[in-house]
């Protein structure tokens, strides 16, 4: 099981193993960052966040009561200290530049060579970014969490987000029933509706 | 339509991974956060934070700082943090009052300072970025005390 895999990272980082404190950060990285960003968060703040969240587990690693729940501590301290970057108002962040990372980057040539099926996908994928920035705050928080590389439970994401856990997936649901009304907008059908 | 939902949330996961990817030099800074980690010292508990939700208190008042307070079982630490400008102060007081050495601590540097006859202590944030409060030697025991990580 992959949260016992992880569980036993935790315990060995405990217990001095450096090697699994590089997996435990690996292995969740995406996640912690995820849940920054998801709060709309600048770069820097995410960053800030991404390592306060880091550095408090290196003081909690004796302490965690479950270590099989570790994506949820993570992604609750991570939601917690983006909440408070945000409340704070300490900070004053330049608005994000909003560069189309996604758009193409090479030239005519080195984009005509490239597969027509890759061309696609990335411009897919920048339709479907565009269309999720154009979510709720809840949506963005939930979603961007829900497709972490290594997501928490349900039960976990009920408490990080003080939610009752059988209102989750109805949620998930909407939002992303919304996101592809979005994308219909643009012109994209997405799941079974695709041919 | 559950299946859908999944792919979607595939294509979404995806979709982040290219947009807005974790910059690999965090990557590396997380790892590196367990050089910083302090195993024997005793861990002062963050109790109280103007920032933290449900705490109405100070939120975007006539004056931007934020207040925080710390605790062991024998001693706390009450904590300002007032930017003026591009600097940031770190302005508090330890109770019961002593006079003890009282660090910065930071992911790359250490700055150190102390508190006068009240337990009170003035100090800057060399670099905006998370920090912590290191009592060198003030625990109970005479070993080391740290507060909780907090950003900036």
């Amino acid at each position: 099981m992959v949260t016992q895999e992880a569980a036993a990272l935790l315990r060995a980082a405990a217990n001095g193993d450096a090697q699994a404190w590089s997996g435990l950060v690996r292995r969740f990285s995406g996640l912690v960052w995820s849940v920054a960003r998801g709060h709309g968060l600048s770069q820097a703040d995410a960053e800030d966040v991404y390592q306060t969240t880091w550095l408090r587990l290196t003081q909690h690693l004796e302490r965690i009561k479950e270590p099989d729940r570790i994506a949820g501590w993570l992604a609750a301290t991570a939601r917690n200290e983006s909440l408070r970057v945000i409340r704070s108002g300490l900070r004053v962040s330049p608005v994000e530049n909003l560069e189309p990372a996604l758009e193409p980057q090479g030239s005519p040539e080195e984009e005509a060579v490239q597969a027509e099926s890759a061309r696609q996908a990335r411009w897919r994928a920048a339709r479907l970014w565009e269309a999720f920035e154009e979510l709720s705050e809840r949506c963005k928080q939930l979603l961007r969490v829900l497709s972490a590389p290594t997501p928490p439970s349900y039960a976990e994401v009920a408490e990080v987000f003080d939610m009752p856990v059988g209102s989750i997936g109805p949620t998930r649901a909407r939002c992303l029933a919304r996101l592809r009304a979005l994308l219909a907008d643009r012109g994209i059908t997405s799941g079974s509706e695709r041919s | 339509m559950d299946d859908d939902d999944d792919e979607l949330i595939g294509e979404l996961s995806q979709a982040a991974e290219l947009a807005d990817p974790v910059p690999p030099y965090l990557v590396d800074a997380g790892i590196a956060a367990y050089t910083f980690r302090t195993i024997d010292a005793e861990l002062a508990a963050l109790v109280f934070d103007s920032a933290a939700a449900g705490s109405d208190q100070l939120v975007r008042s006539e004056r931007p700082a934020r207040m925080l307070s710390f605790e062991t079982a024998d001693l706390s630490i009450e904590l300002e943090i007032i930017p003026q400008g591009e600097i940031i102060h770190l302005v508090g007081q330890i109770l019961p009052p002593a006079v003890v050495q009282i660090d910065v601590r930071q992911p790359d540097l250490v700055s150190t300072g102390s508190t006068d006859g009240l337990g009170r202590f003035s100090l800057i944030l060399p670099t905006p970025g998370p920090f912590q409060l290191s009592l060198p030697y003030a625990a109970a025991h005479g070993g080391a005390m740290v507060t909780e990580w907090i950003s900036v």
